[in-house]
């Protein structure tokens, strides 16, 4: 005999008092009357029913023994064998990703799953427990295995939108594993199921439960919504100029109609770029966007349509500052040197003549000699075009009129542009 | 007999308020004051209503023996002295003004 409470057994103790009341109650009060005559006469009427008068009396006892003891197996919580057998331990799983919060007329999907969720708590019965779990890429536990159901419907009431993406596969693990040494356990997961063609896992997760458990998947939502979303939106370095950035944005149409609506691309809040776009139902289109400020910022994304979820119609990213490279030209003029050096945007170019130059100068990426031998160098980057003879740090010898050259270190910068193929 | 042998009777019947209307709910030992005799009785409701119903009865087939065979009657309560109910008998027969 099994018992969840067996401290409550000690209440057994309440009969003793029950019992003595009983024996002191029997002890009858004296009374004198004048005459026993209509009294006589009263109960000689009632004689035949003296002997239920005294079962009445003992019946009254063990109905309140009875009592008693239905009360303490209460309290104590018999486990009976059937019940242990027939009890069902039921995991609920409530998806609370982003795309629960699509909205269908008046509710959310999220908002009626937790609808959903009450009425299976309504249904279920005393021997019944349930664990409430919510999910997004996270399982959360929002109550352990109880039957009460007040603790149960809070804990429903508890679970909160957000604009996190879904991945089912954590909660489904965690609810495998806390049912594996359940008798009678079972797995409902109210969800949009919009986990996406990427999550294979799920989805042979949701195919394949595991032999001890049923599993119940109990849709909140047609799984065509009229939704367009942006589904990416992110910055990368530029393939084409290592000193820019790109924005690769990817919208996608998952409604079964037609949808035109503007794109439109904000940076610092400040409008940069609109763009009409057509999609036919389930096409996605990827753009990039690039030839942004030095300045950088907050690229915001905005798709100027009325649809079921609103929380996919804004996107964010960051733009990194880009620095311009401070490039020190040390020359007595120059003009095609410097219009090439300044016409790019990437350089901050500062032209000095050589009674200018001070060696050592800090603060500058690149220093650049043009036609001039410095006095001395120290550590940093330089590139000297064409220097002299005169004063020179290295031997220059004659110039070489057919030079051979055989092969060339191509990825160094300085010969990023340059092609020495003879053709 | 003694009516026929030409007494001259008057009956005088005592009851006490307790008589009346007994307050007695139950488990009571009841003890006859004037034989010891006792029993054993559980009273409620129903059993007080009918005591009540039989002690209206007896009264009422009192009062018409007396009646009917010219015997006067009266009844008082314990409560009432006996001299002052003395009295009272003689003002009603006429014996005192």
């Amino acid at each position: 005999m099994n018992f969840l409470s067996p401290a409550a057994l000690f209440l057994f103790g309440i009969a003793a008092p029950i019992i003595a009341l009983y024996i002191l109650k029997l002890r009858r009060r004296r009374e004198p009357v004048s005459t026993l005559m209509f009294w006589e006469q009263i109960f000689r009427e009632k004689q035949t029913t003296s002997l239920f008068q005294k079962l009445k009396h003992l019946l009254s006892l063990l109905l309140q023994l009875l009592f008693l003891a239905l009360l303490v197996l209460a309290i104590a919580r018999r486990q009976f064998g059937f019940m242990t057998k027939l009890a069902r331990q039921i995991v609920l799983i409530i998806d609370h990703s982003a795309s629960m919060n699509t909205r269908e007329e008046a509710l959310s999907h999220l908002e009626s799953a937790k609808q959903r969720a009450l009425k299976l708590v309504d249904n279920l019965r005393f021997i019944d427990e349930m664990m409430v779990i919510s999910c997004h890429t996270q399982p959360i536990i929002h109550s352990p295995f109880t039957n009460h159901q007040k603790s149960l419907r809070a804990a429903i009431a508890s679970i909160q939108p957000t604009d996190v993406k879904t991945d089912l596969a954590p909660a489904l693990s965690l609810a495998y594993s806390v049912t594996q040494t359940n008798t009678n356990p079972e797995i409902v997961v109210l969800s949009d199921f919009a986990i996406g063609a990427q999550s294979q896992q799920v989805a042979e997760m949701l195919q394949n439960p595991p032999p001890h458990a049923k599993l119940h998947l109990l849709p909140v939502a047609d799984k065509v919504s009229h939704n367009v979303g942006i589904t990416k939106f992110r910055v990368r370095k530029s393939l084409v100029n290592a000193f820019d950035y790109q924005t690769l944005l990817t919208v996608a149409n998952t409604s079964d109609a037609e949808k035109s609506f503007n794109v439109e691309l904000y940076l610092n809040d400040g409008l940069l770029d609109v763009r009409p776009y057509t999609l036919a139902p389930g096409e996605n289109r990827s753009e990039i966007f690039s030839n942004f400020t030095f300045e950088g910022g907050k690229l915001k994304a905005v798709l100027d349509v009325d649809d079921a979820l609103s929380t996919d119609n804004v996107a964010y990213a960051a733009l990194p500052k880009r620095e311009r490279i401070p490039v020190l030209l040390v020359t007595r003029g120059n003009t095609f040197l410097e219009n090439a050096l300044t016409v790019d945007e990437k350089l901050d170019v500062t032209v000095i003549s050589p009674g200018q130059y001070k060696p050592g100068e800090a603060g500058y990426g690149v220093t650049i000699f043009d036609r001039y031998n410095p006095p001395t160098l120290v550590d940093g980057n330089y590139m000297i075009i064409y220097p002299p003879k005169a004063g020179a740090m290295w031997e220059i010898g004659a110039p070489l009129e057919t030079p051979i050259i055989t092969d060339w270190v191509r990825d160094h910068p300085i010969f990023a542009m340059s092609n020495l193929t003879i053709s | 007999m003694l009516k026929f042998q030409k007494h001259d009777l008057f009956v005088l019947h005592i009851v006490d308020e307790k008589e009346v209307n007994p307050e007695l709910l139950g488990d009571y030992h009841l003890v006859d004051v004037e034989t010891n005799q006792l029993r054993p009785v559980t009273i409620n409701e129903s059993h007080l209503k009918r005591y009540k119903r039989l002690f209206e009865k007896y009264c009422g087939d009192l009062d018409r023996y007396c009646m009917q065979r010219e015997i006067g009657f009266i009844r008082t309560a314990t409560e009432l002295p006996f001299d002052e109910l003395i009295l009272r008998i003689f003002r009603m027969g006429g014996f005192v003004s």
